[in-house]
């Protein structure tokens, strides 16, 4: 069943299990189950910097 | 196959609703519902008091009237453990512990169409609330494992309707009360659920849909069924019950869209097309968490429960019964297709209630050990490892099994390994999601060919030698009870 990935939060730090499609998805984001932080991983995430680089050039 | 006492002979099988069970199956057996007034958070100490009772092989109705929801005290109490009991359910079936898996599985065979109702005689409508009153999160529903984001529905049916045929679909499908008028709802990807939900999309509407909790165990075990995409679960339910389901309108969503009139709770809303959310980690059968999902979730119109409402909830990854009883019995009428002989199936908890399966046969030529190991392998594609043994085997006890796994079994002869088959998309050890290599082990004696006894004493030596009565009661109870001897 290695269709998944351990995250960490970035707010508490604590680790959960992600499946596939938060890698996958522009518009999927992770939940933290510990602190309910929500936030971006893989393409999502990546796109995420990108714009916030745009951002930071313009 | 001894044909066990066909199910309907049974004349008590506690009533029609949930609260007619618990009130009749109390009378009955009354150590065997258990009231707790003692407060006890929601937030696993349900699931504590469940392992340890587990742990002790224990398993009474559980009726929690104190659980804790965010510091007070829930409005309404929560009933768990329900079908964690095989000699309960037995006992509804009115047949034997060992037929259980067989009277379940003629049971959920029958069909009985459901009865439509008038609000007024409807239980699951005496309180009906709407608009800013809707907050789910009031339920009892437990936090059952670490990881778990939050408080879930596990005994709760999500019901939709094919948007084409208008035909009914229930399906036990986890749903976290994420919000209080949010849930998120774990649809796999297969299920005929999701099929509806595809349908609604395709066509950018918006799919109704409700979670009905709590009812007669028998209607859930008929409603958990498997069928084809053209059957009813409500006529599942009616014909495990042996009784019509009764129906009921919705609150919100239309005259035509049919609830359980006797459940506890009923959950209106929609599913808006396209929207979906992360939902879960959550504790799965297996033991182990399975990881959080991009899914859909239900916006809720309405909740409509019983005055005297329960919360039913499901130890998921705990003791059940709700599908392994129901598959001894498939599995029973599938081998016995492809090889005679077939005495007894069991599908045990150490298996998580679906990956092993026990089989036992009386064998009459040989290589049919390892046919029905691989029928039933082939024949379900949660089953992971079959074990054959001779009729001499109690199949129900795990030391018996064991004893004939390593007594009767050579490797190099008994051994059937099908590599890269369908499994468990759930399976942590699985190589593939949905891949998996299935095992069989013919655990049965050589035919033609002499065989050592097992070791014994005469009956009736070992009839009347009594321990208590030869080391004397006090005595008796002072020896430790040793688990691994």
């Amino acid at each position: 069943m290695a269709d998944f990935e351990y995250v960490s939060c970035p707010k508490c730090h604590d680790k959960f299990m992600a499946g596939e499609e938060f890698f996958r998805l522009p518009q999927a984001y992770c939940h933290c189950p510990y602190c309910g932080n929500e936030f971006p991983v893989g393409v999502a995430a990546s796109e995420a910097s990108r714009a916030a680089g745009k951002r930071a050039g313009s | 196959m001894v044909k066990p006492a066909p199910a309907e002979s049974s004349t008590n099988s506690f009533g029609a609703d949930l609260h007619q069970f618990l009130e009749l199956y109390e009378a009955a057996y009354p150590g065997e519902v258990v009231h707790i007034e003692k407060p006890l958070r929601a937030e696993w100490e349900i699931t504590a008091l469940a392992i340890k009772l587990e742990k002790a092989q224990r398993f009474p109705i559980l009726v929690c009237h104190n659980v804790v929801v965010d510091g007070r005290r829930a409005d309404i109490p929560l009933v768990t453990f329900l079908m964690a009991s095989r000699l309960r359910l037995a006992r509804t079936f009115g047949v034997e512990v060992h037929r259980a898996g067989v009277a379940s599985y003629e049971r959920v065979q029958k069909r009985v169409k459901p009865v439509i109702v008038s609000r007024n005689q409807a239980p699951v409508k005496q309180v009906v609330e709407k608009g800013a009153d809707i907050d789910v999160r009031r339920f009892p529903a437990p936090l059952h494992h670490r990881m778990d984001p939050g408080r879930y529905i596990t005994e709760g049916f999500f019901l939709s309707f094919n948007r084409n045929s208008g035909l009914d679909n229930s399906a036990l499908q986890r749903g976290w009360l994420a919000d209080r008028d949010e849930i998120r709802v774990f649809l796999g990807p297969s299920t005929h659920n999701a099929h509806n939900l595809r349908q609604y999309e395709e066509t950018s509407e918006d799919m109704p849909a409700a979670y009905w909790i709590g009812h007669h165990p028998l209607a859930l075990l008929g409603a958990a069924t498997h069928v084809g995409p053209d059957e009813s679960h409500y006529e599942t339910a009616g014909g495990t019950l042996g009784a019509p389901l009764r129906l009921v309108a919705s609150e919100t969503l239309g005259e035509k869209f049919l609830v359980p009139a006797d459940a506890d709770v009923v959950i209106e809303g929609y599913m808006p097309k396209g929207q979906r959310k992360p939902e879960g980690p959550f504790g799965e059968y297996t033991r182990h968490v399975g990881p959080q999902r991009w899914c859909p979730l239900l916006k809720v119109t309405a909740v409509t429960y019983r005055k005297n409402a329960y919360w039913d909830d499901v130890m998921v990854g705990h003791t059940h019964w709700i599908s392994s009883l129901t598959k001894e019995g498939a599995v029973a009428e599938l081998v016995k297709h492809s090889v005679p002989g077939v005495r007894a199936v069991h599908v045990p908890m150490s298996g998580c209630g679906v990956s092993h399966v026990y089989i036992q046969m009386r064998k009459t030529v040989e290589g049919h050990g390892k046919t029905a190991a691989a029928a039933a392998l082939s024949g379900f594609f949660d089953i992971k490892h079959a074990f054959v043994f001779d009729e001499d085997v109690d199949i129900f006890d795990e030391r018996e099994v064991l004893l004939a796994l390593a007594t009767r079994f050579q490797a190099d002869r008994g051994l059937v390994l099908l590599p890269g088959m369908n499994g468990s998309p759930l399976d942590p050890s699985a190589p593939e999601r949905n891949v998996t290599a299935k095992a069989g082990f013919d655990c049965t004696k050589p035919l033609g060919k002499p065989f050592a006894e097992r070791l014994a004493v005469s009956d009736e030596v070992l009839a009347r030698i009594d321990p208590v009565k030869i080391i004397g009661e006090k005595r008796w109870e002072q020896i430790p009870v040793e688990p691994w001897g």
